[in-house]
């Protein structure tokens, strides 16, 4: 039962900060597209 | 009323049975923390809210500066309240402050009043940020005496989490809601009021301190650890009479400080060295916030191996290596090294916060950690007004002599070097606390 609590909590603050994380990497996601590479430079 | 009160939610209700799972603990730490950290998230209101409002954007900002202020003031003000209640009657406090002060935000909106918003969001909600911010960490710490730094990492990271979180909520929900003329900022902020209230009770529900005397199975302190880690306890009205809570101070102010100003610029700051667009700056932006919010966890745990004045040792001369070589990077075009250095830059700003805790109990025990926290929390307050000042204000001063934008960061990225020089230099004066200062906890 404890390891089922234990498991929900963690689920429950992994989840929205997962999915927060998600989401600044899709916004930071223009920064690696936009970087030249070495031969361009 | 207050005997029934104490029963549920005072120190005592909260007592952990025998063989409970300390990692319980943690997720409740980093429900609330995830929640209050949505100030960091504000600025995504500023133009629905100036809108909606019909005033500037700088006036709605001055509900974010207030919030902040009233963090660090209630952070110090109830720290002793807080030790002496429990984390889950300071819990349920924060928020009915924090979620309060999000609703009073919505009625702003609803009556046009700027004075509801500061006071709603400002006021209420900043004693809830403070509230929220040191009973988690004083929890956490005492769970965990084997590993503080990891500990107060973990919700000192959701703190950073909560911006990641709160922007593209805020975003989503404006969107879903707005039509025409309506921003849809009400009924968001209405909404996140009830979400924020489910994470919130969940972490004042699940939330328990260990019994007097517990250990952690099978730990025994080692008595060869560092002269600066402390078995002994130290009050918080002896503690902040003692030269150490000050140079932890500084330490604090300076690490801010030096941080604080790029990460509000990290936008503007790429558009302008490089060239970008806004897209590729705000890019940048949520690079850093990733950053940011990593960089508490994994540098804090860092600090149980290799000890907290060494860690700062680390955050203080890597740092201002990494700000020296930003002008280097500018100068040869080099992006990719920008990007890297600014993100260990700001790895070891968030860092900052989260091992702070672990410091203070090192130097002066677990007894009233949470309430010395809370003074020393002052350093942040201050370091949110004259960091970004600093940096402005050298920037605008640069730009007014003629310096072509681009290059016009570099004095600020040299001054950020000085800033963090200071902080070395109040990390390495750092002694053991006198035993005149120690006391024997009366519980």
């Amino acid at each position: 039962m404890q390891l089922m609590i234990l498991i929900i909590s963690w689920l429950a603050v992994a989840v929205p900060l997962g999915w927060g994380v998600q989401q600044s990497v899709r916004k930071a996601s223009p920064l690696f597209e936009s970087v030249p590479s070495a031969t361009q430079r | 009323m207050g005997f029934s009160a104490d029963r549920w939610l005072g120190r005592a209700a909260t007592e952990a049975r025998a063989g409970f799972n300390r990692w319980l603990v943690p997720p409740a730490a980093i429900a609330v923390h995830m929640c209050i950290g949505q100030v960091y998230a504000f600025s995504v209101f500023n133009k629905p809210l100036a809108t909606e409002l019909g005033v500037t954007v700088p006036q709605v900002q001055v509900a974010y500066s207030i919030a902040l202020v009233m963090l660090g003031l209630s952070a110090a003000v109830f720290g002793k309240w807080v030790e002496r209640s429990g984390p889950r009657k300071t819990m349920l406090a924060s928020w009915l402050c924090f979620c309060g002060g999000l609703l009073l935000a919505a009625l702003a909106v609803r009556y046009q009043s700027l004075p509801l918003l500061l006071g709603g969001y400002g006021v209420l909600g900043g004693i809830g940020l403070g509230l929220g911010y040191i009973a988690p960490v004083s929890t956490l710490v005492k769970w965990f005496p084997d590993r503080p730094g990891m500990a107060t990492g973990m919700a000192i990271m959701g703190f950073g989490g909560g911006a990641l979180v709160g922007a593209p909520l805020a975003l989503e929900l404006m969107k879903r809601f707005g039509e025409g003329a309506d921003t849809g900022a009400q009924v968001a902020l209405t909404l996140m009021a009830a979400i924020y209230s489910g994470f919130m009770l969940f972490g004042a529900l699940m939330v328990r301190v260990p019994a007097a005397g517990w250990k952690p199975e099978g730990w025994v302190p080692k008595e060869s650890e560092s002269k600066l880690v402390t078995t002994a306890s130290v009050s918080v009205d002896r503690a902040w009479r003692t030269p150490q809570f000050w140079l932890l101070w500084v330490v604090l102010c300076m690490n801010v400080s030096a941080g604080i100003g790029v990460l509000g610029l990290a936008s503007d700051m790429l558009q302008n060295m490089f060239g970008v667009s806004a897209v590729v700056g705000g890019g940048f932006a949520g690079l850093l916030s990733i950053f940011n919010m990593g960089g508490r966890f994994v540098w804090s745990s860092v600090s149980d191996l290799t000890g907290r004045k060494v860690v700062y040792c680390i955050y203080f001369v890597l740092g201002a290596a990494l700000y020296a070589t930003l002008p280097w990077a500018q100068q040869t075009g080099n992006r990719t090294l920008f990007l890297v250095c600014t993100a260990l830059i700001i790895s070891m700003y968030g860092a900052g916060f989260a091992t702070i805790p672990a410091y203070l109990r090192d130097l002066f025990g677990t007894y009233q950690v949470g309430a010395i926290h809370g003074r020393l929390i002052t350093a942040w307050s201050m370091a949110a007004v004259i960091g970004p000042s600093l940096i402005n204000g050298l920037y605008a001063s640069r730009v007014a002599a003629g310096v072509p934008k681009a290059e016009a960061y570099n004095g600020t990225f040299y001054l950020m070097c000085v800033l963090l020089g200071i902080g070395l230099v109040a990390n390495l004066l750092v002694r053991p606390v006198s035993a005149e200062y120690q006391e024997k906890p009366v519980n």
